[in-house]
């Protein structure tokens, strides 16, 4: 916060433009600002729209990281302008550069159309699908196993993780991290009746199994959203979902890959220091490089200590009805 | 142009959910948001939402305790619906998908809230709004509800005594459109930003309230503006009550937990009115930080049960002022957070324009009275934001559709025309400030005559400025200046509103109307509506 009479530092915030009524080029412009301790990039954004040039366009709201509109690339990394403080990444770069998010088209300045990631979102069913008869109080679902969507239930749709997903990058059918984050909290709601369904719909090309497991997403969530391990637990579910229903067949088929060995449930969180070993990202022993998609079928790797464990026939485990 | 049969202002959790109830009534129904729904302000409720539905709870006393918040000015039958039908949405939401925190036995967690006697705040997390309003929102993609999404609607438009449509502005390109309808509900929700200290998002202008007001309905009871206490020193982002209620203990500079003196019996977890006035008191007689601050001391709780309960908390700390909740107390003081009047319903979320319904913040049934008590706000958006939309479907199914927005969408257009024209010499920030600066002096945390006279003549006065502003961006997409522009009327319109001296004694157990008459505003007074519970003196 800012003390009284603390330092005030003039700088210059430098921030992408982009009329399209005026210009088909985009350029940047720069504005010299006090920045005082305790601003926020959006902060002085309002400073430049407020009183120095009207015409720049940014989308915010609530000023407190809970709305998602005001993500934004903000020297390099995409983050929420309104919750980034300004003075420790002058002090750390010693510049400032706010340009619109990656992977989407710019519309104007540092608005982005938002079209592609509202529509993958949609695309996964965003709502719970339920059994015949719920109970007649609340679900009876005991707290951790309500825990699970803890990695994923905060998303607040700015579009942070999209913005820097390599495979989306790659790929722009690629559904991506956000909403492959939302289909997780379906898939591991106790409530949800169809995370069989879910699941194979969700193993369809760019799903869960195009993620190049770059981390990037679990790095910039401003929400401590963790769209990576939701992807990996889906990865692990669908191949026990697949394996019951191999079990069901007369030929018994051993699991293609067993990714229980390193995926435990609830699922550890991916991104500690566990599995990645002195800087290198490895992902269960497999390069990243490899990718999922391409290596599954074979993979036969020595990891199979999960293998003799067969999942029930309904993936989750099932919730008493209250009432 | 546009049409639907029934028009839904405002995607936020009373605009959803009455989309959501007007669409299984089988109405055409389309939501037109200034926002995405999801970026509405309900994501930044924090706490929890109220329900008589723990074990040896009472729908009775969930009222009783509303109705004491409420200074006996909220009407007794339209809290006795709220409070019945409580449980029965918490479960509703639960089976939709809200996660609510549980317990180890699957019991849904509550926790005790300011003003209420008993534990019945329900929550998930600390981000009861943000599950809220996804479950909302998800369940819109579900059915297949129209979207027009970033359209501000400037004006309402009434023909012959009826509604008939609206007109609305598109963000992205500029567009003015009109959108007919048999009926509207309008769910625009806060409007603090006349406020130089609000916890409300930069884009809750009050819109929806001024258009209403303007088209002709009536604006109840909106001298009562609620202050919350904690709100961190600086930027005015919400400390929820929850942290409080989770045992927060708040102390001045001299390290004294001065609530109990103000409040013997609920000492921290007092209503938010007396605990404001209280921080308040402190500051003006000298015993809180430089800067007119006090503590919210935390530390007791511990670093880990802080992060577990009350994540949201944390993270503000951290972010926003660089203090970490567990090792030193917060800096909090009292901003401007709730607007308990607005647009004047009924039971069912008509106002007395016909086609016109209203529901969420912006109407006021009323509940609230003169103090909204923690936890009932998102409680009314979803039962009264479904009662607005069964009757609004109801309403359309009976009734035709009237044309006749053709002059009021040129005289819009001329307007906007003119806002990106006009080149006079105040700059529409600039006497946003002014308005936020006098609203804040005069008609804050404590309202006296003497000040409410002052910021009458103020606002009357930057009322008369306003024809010579300048917006000072000329483009069509994404002006965000023109939206800005358009924002300022609203808020200075409904800030006459709030600043009018209106309560004198006889009044006392009346609410007050305001009717826009064009060159001026009108009071009548309507009682308050009394059912089981006699008015007793407010002590906490
Ligand atoms: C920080 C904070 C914390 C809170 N915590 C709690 C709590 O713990 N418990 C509780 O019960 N209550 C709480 N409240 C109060 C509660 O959140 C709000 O009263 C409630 O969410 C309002 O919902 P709404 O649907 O009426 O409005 P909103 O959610 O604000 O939605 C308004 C909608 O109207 C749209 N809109 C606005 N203007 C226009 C226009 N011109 N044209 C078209 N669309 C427009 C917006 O885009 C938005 O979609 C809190 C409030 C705040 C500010
Ligand atoms: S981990 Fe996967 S989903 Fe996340 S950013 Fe990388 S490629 Fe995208
Ligand atoms: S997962 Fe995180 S970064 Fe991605 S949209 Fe959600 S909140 Fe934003
Ligand atoms: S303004 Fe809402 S997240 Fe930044």
């Amino acid at each position: 916060m800012a003390a009284a009479g603390a330092d005030v530092l003039v700088t210059k915030i430098k921030v992408y433009r982009f009329d399209p009524e005026v210009a088909k080029a985009a350029h940047y412009d720069e504005w010299d600002l006090d920045v005082k301790p305790g601003q926020t990039v959006l902060d002085l954004l309002h400073e430049v729209h407020y009183f120095h040039d009207p015409t720049l366009s940014f989308r915010r709201s609530c000023r407190s990281a809970i709305c998602g509109s005001c993500a934004m690339n903000i020297n390099g990394r995409t983050g929420l302008s309104c919750n980034t403080q300004a003075k420790p990444l002058l002090d750390r770069d010693g510049y400032l550069i706010v340009e619109p998010m990656k992977n989407m088209p710019v519309l104007k300045d540092l608005v982005a159309d938002m079209g592609g990631f509202w529509k993958a979102v949609y695309d996964i069913d965003p709502y719970l699908r339920p059994g015949a008869d719920p109970p007649k109080g609340p679900y009876v679902v005991p707290k951790h196993r309500m825990d699970l969507l803890k990695i994923a239930q905060d998303c607040i749709m700015c579009g942070s993780c999209l913005s820097e997903c390599t495979s989306r990058e790659a790929n722009p059918e690629y559904l991506g991290p956000a909403a492959l984050a939302k289909a997780y909290r379906f898939v591991a709601d106790a409530r949800d009746d169809a995370s069989v369904e879910r699941l194979k719909e969700y193993s369809q090309p760019n799903g869960i199994w195009d993620c190049d497991t770059c981390l990037y997403c679990n790095e910039v969530c401003p929400m401590g959203v963790k769209p990576m391990d939701a992807i990996m637990y889906m990865r692990e579910k669908a191949i026990e979902a697949t394996r019951s229903w191999r079990a069901g067949s007369s030929t018994r088929q051993r699991p293609r890959t067993s990714l229980s060995a390193c995926l435990a449930w609830p699922p550890r969180p991916l991104s500690s220091p566990k599995f990645f070993s002195a800087g290198r990202r490895r992902t269960c022993g497999k390069s990243r490089s490899g990718g999922w998609r391409t290596s599954r079928s074979s993979q036969r790797s020595s990891r199979r200590s999960g293998r003799g464990r067969r999942s029930e026939v309904r993936l989750l485990p099932g919730l008493r009805r209250a009432g | 142009m546009k049409r639907h049969d029934v028009l839904i202002l405002g995607g936020g959790l009373a605009g959803a959910s009455a989309a959501r109830v007007a669409h299984q009534a089988g109405a055409d129904v389309a939501i037109v948001s200034k926002l995405s729904p999801l970026r509405s302000h309900t994501v930044a409720a924090a706490g929890g939402i109220n329900a008589a539905l723990a074990a040896g709870d009472t729908w009775e006393g969930h009222a009783f305790d509303t109705i004491k918040g409420s200074d006996f000015l909220a009407d007794q039958d339209s809290v006795e619906i709220l409070c019945r039908e409580a449980p029965n949405l918490i479960v509703e939401m639960d089976h939709l998908g809200t996660p609510f925190s549980r317990d180890e036995s699957g019991t849904l967690f509550n926790r005790p809230f300011g003003g209420m006697r008993q534990a019945r705040a329900f929550f998930a997390g600390d981000r009861t709004g943000l599950a809220l309003m996804q479950t909302a929102w998800e369940q819109l993609v579900k059915a297949g509800v129209t979207l027009y999404e970033e359209w501000a609607a400037t004006s309402l438009i009434v023909e012959n005594g009826r509604f008939s449509g609206l007109i609305a502005y598109r963000i992205a390109d500029g567009t003015l459109e009109e959108f007919q309808g048999k009926a509207v509900v309008v769910c625009t929700g806060p409007g603090g930003q006349m406020y130089l200290k609000s916890t409300n998002a930069v884009t809750c202008t009050g819109d929806g309230t001024a258009l209403a007001f303007r088209a002709g309905c009536a604006l109840k009871d909106m001298e009562f503006v609620q202050f919350h206490p904690t709100s961190l020193h600086g930027p005015n982002i919400l400390i929820t009550e929850a942290a409080r209620g989770e045992g927060g203990i708040l102390k001045n500079a001299k390290g004294e937990r001065f609530m109990e003196k103000y409040s013997p019996k609920m000492v921290d977890l007092a209503p938010r009115d007396i605990v404001s006035r209280s921080i308040q008191t402190e500051a003006n007689e000298g015993r809180a930080f430089p800067g007119g601050y006090v503590h919210l001391d935390l530390t007791h709780l511990g670093a880990a049960r802080i992060k577990e309960r009350l994540p949201e908390v944390y993270q503000f700390s951290t972010e926003f002022a660089g203090v970490d909740p567990g090792k030193e107390p917060i800096p909090i003081e009292p901003a401007q957070h709730y607007i308990m009047g607005g647009i004047a319903t009924n039971n069912a979320g008509a106002t007395n324009v016909p086609g016109i319904f209203a529901a969420g913040e912006c109407a006021c049934v009323s509940l609230h009275g003169a103090n909204r008590l923690g936890g009932n706000a998102l409680l009314e958006c979803i039962a009264f934001g479904k009662h607005a939309g069964a009757a609004a479907a109801a309403f359309a199914k009976k009734t035709a559709q009237i044309a006749g927005g053709e002059q009021i969408l040129q005289q819009e257009d001329r307007r906007v025309d003119w806002l990106l024209k006009t080149e006079g010499g105040e700059r529409v920030e600039a006497l946003r400030l002014e308005l936020k600066q006098v609203m804040w002096d005069n008609v804050g945390v404590f309202r006296n005559e003497q000040d409410m006279a002052a910021a009458l003549a103020a606002v009357r006065a930057l009322r008369k400025r306003y024809p010579s502003i300048r917006v000072g961006a000329p483009g069509k997409q994404f002006n965000y200046a023109l939206i800005e522009a358009m924002e300022l009327r609203n808020l200075l319109d409904l800030s006459e509103v709030i600043v009018m001296p209106n309560r004198d004694d006889p009044n006392w157990l009346k609410h007050t109307l305001a009717w826009w008459r064009g060159d001026r505003i009108e009071l009548t007074y309507e009682p308050v509506r009394i059912t089981q519970w006699q008015p007793q003196e407010r002590t906490y």
